[in-house]
């Protein structure tokens, strides 16, 4: 049976993917019971979901800021565009 | 009687570098995210009469900034042509031929769900997301870090989504091993 960690450890990944078949639901439970690595591994990827879903809802670097030269510059866009709609309202 | 009160200017200072984090958390180029900032908010300005005021401006802003992102990977790809940057397979040398393990996975001991906040371990992780081949962080960036769903990836990345469940399962493989040669397994800090 030990041939069968790889193909294990695709379905460990695809059950955070996709609704596994019945069979191969039943292919991984009997696997991980009686292997340790995969076991292993498959607690391993768990905890990294909880990881990313951890950071998900945190968001992640907290100081990180538009240097003032981008927002100069996204000013002067905005004002330009804004002074182009003025300019059009006021030939109607 | 919203446009008295529409002003891109304040929208900038209110929400930008808000903005911008999102898009830099996606795409890792302090210059492009910017970028991303301004077509975003010169979109939101164009579009402010579709804004019902349903959901806060915020999320309206990040809803239109999803989609800016989305084009420029789009266009990255198109570009680049890194549709078939497949080669790189971790799994090749995590199983021996017959497919048994050949790095053996151990038990992650330390829990790191109480490890989210500590900067250490955000820079392991984060290294370890830099060292995936490019395809295969894109793909899981948007799953994971951005929570998109697998038809918005794949019409993202134009790929299948048997091509993205490899991928996944790529880079949740390379990842195990990053982070347990990195932070879980050897150097236990005494
Ligand atoms: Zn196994």
């Amino acid at each position: 049976m030990k041939h069968a960690c790889k193909h294990v450890a695709r379905l460990t990944s695809d059950s955070f993917e996709r609704q596994l078949s019945l069979l191969e639901q039943m292919q991984l439970k009997l696997h991980l019971a009686m292997c340790g690595l995969c076991r292993n591994y498959h607690q391993s990827i768990k905890t990294m979901e909880h990881v990313f879903v951890y950071i998900r809802e945190h968001d992640l670097k907290k100081d990180d800021q538009l240097s003032n030269e981008s927002k100069k510059s996204i000013l002067y866009r905005l004002k330009k565009e804004k002074m182009k709609d003025a300019g059009m309202h006021k030939n109607h | 009687m919203l446009k008295k009160q529409v002003d891109p200017e304040s929208w900038l200072q209110e929400h930008g570098d808000y903005l911008f984090r999102y898009a830099l958390s996606r795409l890792h180029h302090e210059e492009i995210a910017a970028d991303m900032v301004q077509e975003t908010l010169l979109a939101a300005w164009r579009g402010h009469a579709r804004f019902k005021g349903d959901s806060t401006l915020r999320t309206w802003l990040v809803g239109i900034m999803k989609h800016k992102i989305i084009d420029h990977i789009r266009k990255e790809i198109r570009n680049r042509k890194i549709n078939h940057e497949l080669e790189n397979d971790p799994t090749s040398s995590s199983f021996a031929e017959n497919g048994a393990w050949q790095h053996a996975p151990s038990a992650w001991v330390d829990n790191p769900e109480s490890r989210c906040d500590d900067l250490q371990f955000r820079l392991v992780l984060q290294q370890c997301l830099e060292h995936l081949p490019k395809k295969q962080r894109q793909v899981f960036e948007m799953r994971e870090l951005a929570g998109d769903d697998t038809s918005t990836i794949c019409k993202a990345c134009d790929i299948t989504s048997t091509h993205l469940h490899v991928l996944m399962h790529r880079a949740r493989l390379a990842l195990q091993i990053c982070l347990q040669k990195h932070w879980f397994g050897g150097s236990n800090s005494s």
